[in-house]
């Protein structure tokens, strides 16, 4: 029944391997983030730590309003993707209907279309409809490109979930909608949190789209802070390293906090009524 | 807590769905609240706010500079408010487009030199025709018409850079020039920077004999080995070599004689291991950075990438100095504007716009940039008082007295991938693949020359 | 009611059935319902605008000035021209890192956990995603660090006695697109394992119970368990690593602008660089229509062999 002794020093010494390979390199983020400012080049060094860096960044980079700017179009992009992905990957799951697996591979193309060329004719559409440098405008382009993998990630789960619990539910009388909100959707919280999780980051981090949609106003987001400290010759890697520590903060604290109430689900065990 | 990645989600649904919901439903008011309080801190109260973009984004000592010229032009005019937004050069140059042809573009923005950039806009009526403010300003008083011209001219058509209105005015300059360790070449016997070419040729022959990295170099990035090629050009054939090619004069050509002399320079060098080993891994601030560090007797350097660091006994031991011709005629150099300050045509407030250009380009001006160790346009009559007085460390003070030399007394060039768009990934791929031999000197020129050419009779 | 009763091994692999979908009480376009607000913001602002792109590819447009009518010349320029074809050979090489290699990494972590009482589950699982979060500006340049002629890794190589691979990474002609590659395995596989398990939470504890009821070891277990059950989310994690490694032009930026020589130039580069920096569109556009095309082709052969049922 248990693992053996051996098995778990195995396991466990495999696992501190990977941790640490991902640690080193941002161990290098961090070094150079308490490096010298006036270094040129990205050093690593240790020496002693300039932890005014930090200070400075938060002084230069107008990041209070960058933050309040990139939180708001992530969490709002985020909800509309959950809200809008669920009912899409029920549908592609559980239903039959005209050209649904045509739909789904257009629907998966936009996992693929690059926006490095979309988003020049996004912008003139947007500027002949009048919502350049909106903020709403943004979070509608990251809601479209987070869907792609959105209902192709619920529909993903909806496949696989457990049939027997569906048609205990329809025995009951439950129709389509209330089998997605009281049976389904709580059975795919792993899921959901997953793709709230990756949602939230890719539009924190996307520097494109609102670079561009945003280029004529002067509402500024996380990523684009960091072009303060890159130049086009020369880069201060000490302040853009400080930068992109603070503006991946947020990020973590998000996926932290979502993890511990997705591991306290967990514990719970298994399926049972 | 032994919290195993297994077994299947297991509470009462409905508690689990509550719980999803209102999670859902308190970011939903947090992120209202949110644009709630960004809409609500707009506004003004009479005052006019102009709005200035500029791309000089990592330079931390410009900027300090441009923020203490700021608050100085809203004392000097009450009721304005400077909204100064930095952006990187690469963010500037990729949104420019959309920007000037957009609803509401900065009223001052800074814009690229060059034939896809200033020239464009100039054609598609995007920027404001600078020639009126130039007169009233008497701006030629303050900068050399071939810094002008390098920097802000071009045809309305947008095909002939340097000639035509005014579009635009740069406020600093950068030069590339040769970086040398002094206390290093002592060692070597070497007693004073090369004057000619052959005598640069022949340090880095001795550096090498004797065990010494002769050339800090790094093409990573590629920026090194279009300097060094615009350099050769320059050092053999003279300001024009280069100035035809960028300004597509008098049937420019990558094949010609003088480029096919410094193609096969580039090649000996890199044959004889002139350029440090490995220097493909290397970008220009990592050899930068390696060369203040005391390895190597040269490096090729842009003059923004100066302090070198150090204490001033360390640092004592450098020299910026200008890259050799083979004739010893000079002072030429790679040298050019930042880019250029710029009204768009949509500007709010094209006047106040033209003030601001005007005060950031002046004399007074001049003397703070330099007093933070940039490069202005012109001399400030007591150059040498001011430099003393901005106590920089020794190289940097070489560096601005010989760029201010090449751009007053002798001749500044731009840098030779402006000629054509892709001849700057042209000449990154086909130097590493000439100086790896993959790649002969006629087909890297034939390889610079098919990014060139074609462009050119395009725009005809 | 108890959902304890173990399913038959071989019905889990064929994939439970999708639920409703033979359900006579189910009208035939109710499916539409659920999925039409996706649907049309979908159609609004990514497909609406692809076809803008599609139009413009057809055209030589510098954004400004008046379209001008090229037929396909955008398109026979790009297949023409050894560079862009060699740089998407690179991206098929960057695939087998970023997806290949990471879901096979991913996957061995994945058993390991599954068949472990883990301590700190959760740093670990936060540990394994920071790669994935903090700006490729960034960490590019740390790896950068790592992999530089006289950095950390060659230092490794020379203390070992192997100074023999010692290299410039990433300004060695042979070895640079492998480096990117594996600094994109790197950022990518604690991504990959997440996703994968959340599907592992998904398996019934049963069928591990059963499994080892008739004796199986760890490993059987992974095979004859998990694998099948997370079968789904392995193809999400391909579909999305393949997607990543064909658009990777932030890394390629930060860490090797498409040299040494044109040793690891990919199309999305290209494609930003045409957009941006050169300012044509039209063969911007074409190009992305390409890489597009080549994508949706990888992704449709990653989805077949799956589709069994």
């Amino acid at each position: 029944m248990k693992t053996s002794r051996t098995q778990s020093a195995v396991g466990h010494a495999v696992l501190v391997a990977a941790a640490l390979v991902a640690l080193v390199p941002l161990i290098g983020v961090l070094l150079m983030a308490l490096g010298s400012p006036q270094d040129v080049g990205g050093k690593v060094s240790i020496g002693s730590p300039h932890f005014s860096n930090f200070q400075v960044v938060w002084d230069q980079a107008q990041l209070p309003q960058a933050l309040r700017t990139s939180l708001l179009i992530s969490c709002a992009a985020t909800v509309l993707t959950i809200v809008l992905s669920i009912p899409a990957g029920y549908a592609f799951a559980s239903f039959r209907f005209p050209f649904r697996t045509l739909l789904f591979i257009v629907v998966l193309a936009g996992l693929m279309l690059p926006n490095e060329s979309l988003i020049v004719p996004l912008f003139y559409d947007f500027r002949s409809v009048g919502i350049n440098d909106s903020l709403w405008g943004v979070v509608m382009v990251e809601t479209a490109l987070s869907l792609a993998f959105g209902s192709f990630w619920m529909r993903s789960f909806f496949l696989t979930a457990p049939a027997s619990i569906v048609d205990a539910a329809r025995m009951d009388g439950a129709n389509t909608f209330v089998i997605l909100v009281r049976v389904l959707a709580p059975l795919a919280r792993p899921q959901v949190l997953a793709l709230a999780v990756l949602t939230f980051v890719w539009t924190w981090n996307d520097l494109l789209v609102p670079l561009v949609l945003l280029s004529g106003g002067q509402q500024i987001t996380a990523p684009m802070t960091l072009a303060v400290f890159q130049g086009q010759h020369a880069t201060n890697y000490a302040y853009l390293s400080a930068a992109a520590l603070m503006t991946a903060l947020p990020v973590i604290v998000v996926y932290a906090v979502l993890q511990r109430s997705f591991a306290r689900g967990v514990l719970a065990g298994a399926i049972r009524e | 807590m032994q919290d195993r990645p297994r077994g299947g989600p297991g509470r009462a649904y409905r508690a689990r769905r509550r719980t999803v919901v209102r999670g859902i439903a308190a970011v939903s008011v947090a992120v209202l609240a949110l644009a709630g309080c960004s809409s609500g801190s707009k506004g003004g109260s009479g005052t006019t706010t102009l709005l200035v973009q500029n791309g000089a984004g990592g330079a931390t000592g410009l900027l300090a500079a441009y923020a203490k010229l700021n608050s100085q032009f809203e004392a000097a005019h009450p009721g304005v408010k400077i909204k100064f937004v930095t952006k990187s050069f690469d963010e500037v140059v990729s949104t420019a487009k959309l920007q000037l042809s957009g609803s509401h573009p900065p009223d001052v923005t800074q814009t690229n030199q060059g034939y896809q950039a200033m020239g464009t806009y100039a054609k598609a009526g995007l920027l404001t025709n600078l020639d009126e403010y130039a007169k009233k300003y008497n701006w030629v008083s303050r900068q050399s018409s071939k810094l002008l011209e390098l920097n802000g001219h071009f045809s309305g058509d947008g095909v002939k850079m340097g000639e035509g209105p005014l579009w635009g005015i740069s406020v600093t300059n950068a030069w590339i020039g040769l970086l040398m360790n002094k206390q290093l070449a002592a060692q070597l016997g070497i007693a004073a920077p090369p004057q000619t070419f052959a005598e640069l040729e022949r340090d880095l022959a001795t550096a090498k004999a004797k065990g010494v990295v002769p050339f800090q170099f790094g093409s990573s990035n590629g920026e090194m080995p279009a300097w060094l090629l615009s350099e050769l050009l320059l050092a053999k054939g003279g300001p024009d070599a280069v100035n035809d090619i960028v300004f597509h004069r008098n049937d420019p050509t990558l094949k010609s004689p003088t480029a096919q002399w410094a193609a096969e320079t580039l090649k000996s060098w890199s044959d004889k291991g002139y350029f440090t080993p490995n220097y493909t891994a290397y970008k220009t601030d990592e050899a930068f950075s390696n060369f203040a560090k005391g390895k190597g007797l040269f490096d090729l350097a842009g003059s923004w990438l100066l302090p070198i660091p150090g204490t001033p006994e360390q640092t004592k031991n450098f020299t910026m100095v200008v890259f050799p011709s083979v004739s010893g005629g000079g002072p030429n150099a790679v040298a050019a504007g930042d880019m250029p300050w710029t009204i768009p045509t949509h500007s709010k407030h094209h006047d106040l716009a033209a003030e601001y250009i005007n005060y950031i380009s002046s004399e007074q001006s001049a003397d703070v940039l330099l007093a933070s160790g940039n490069l202005p346009s012109f001399a400030p009559a007591d150059l040498d008082a001011q430099i003393a007085k901005a106590n920089l460390p020794a190289p940097s003070q070489d560096s601005l007295k010989n760029g201010l030399s090449v751009i007053n007394k002798g001749s500044p060039v731009p840098f030779i991938d402006w000629g054509a768009p892709d001849l700057y990934d042209a000449i990154k791929s086909g130097f590493e693949s000439l100086a790896s031999g993959s790649m002969s000197v006629d087909s890297f020129l034939s390889h610079l020359q098919d990014a060139f050419g074609p462009y050119v009779s395009s725009l005809k | 009611m108890t959902l304890s009763l173990i399913r038959p091994r071989a019905q889990l692999r064929a994939g439970p059935r999708p639920v409703l979908r033979r359900s006579r009480l189910v009208p035939r376009f109710v499916g539409y319902l659920y999925l039409l607000p996706a649907l049309a913001v979908y159609v609004l602002f990514l497909l609406a605008p692809f076809g803008h792109s599609v139009y413009l590819s057809f055209f030589s447009w510098d954004g400004i000035s008046p379209h001008k009518y090229v037929g396909w010349a955008n398109y026979r320029n790009a297949l023409g021209s050894a560079e862009i074809r060699s740089a998407f050979v690179h991206a098929f090489v960057l695939i087998t890192f970023y997806a290949l290699l990471t879901t096979a990494v991913a996957l061995v972590l994945v058993g390991i956990m599954g068949g472990l009482r883990v301590r700190g589950l959760v740093a670990l699982r936060t540990i394994l995603f920071l790669p994935y979060v903090i700006a490729p500006v960034v960490t590019g340049v740390a790896w950068r660090w790592l992999l530089s002629p006289d950095g950390p890794i060659n230092g490794i190589f020379r203390t070992v006695g192997l100074g023999s691979w010692a290299r410039p990474w990433l300004g060695n002609f042979n070895w640079a697109l492998p480096s990117v590659g594996l600094i994109g395995t790197w950022m990518l596989y604690g991504l990959v394992m997440m996703l994968l398990l959340a599907g592992v939470q998904r398996i019934p504890l049963d069928l591990y119970e059963a499994a080892r009821l008739d004796g199986a070891n760890p490993v059987r277990e992974f095979f004859a368990v998990t694998l099948p059950g997370v079968r789904q989310e392995i193809v999400v994690v391909l579909v999305l690593s393949t997607t990543a490694a064909l658009r990777n032009f932030d890394l390629i930026y930060v860490t090797t602008q498409g040299g040494p020589g044109t040793t690891t130039e990919v199309p999305s580069w290209m494609v930003y660089r045409q957009a941006f920096f050169v300012g044509d569109l039209g063969k911007a556009s074409a190009l992305g229509v390409l890489l597009t095309a080549v994508i949706l082709v990888l992704s449709l052969l990653i989805l077949r062999p799956w589709k069994r049922s």
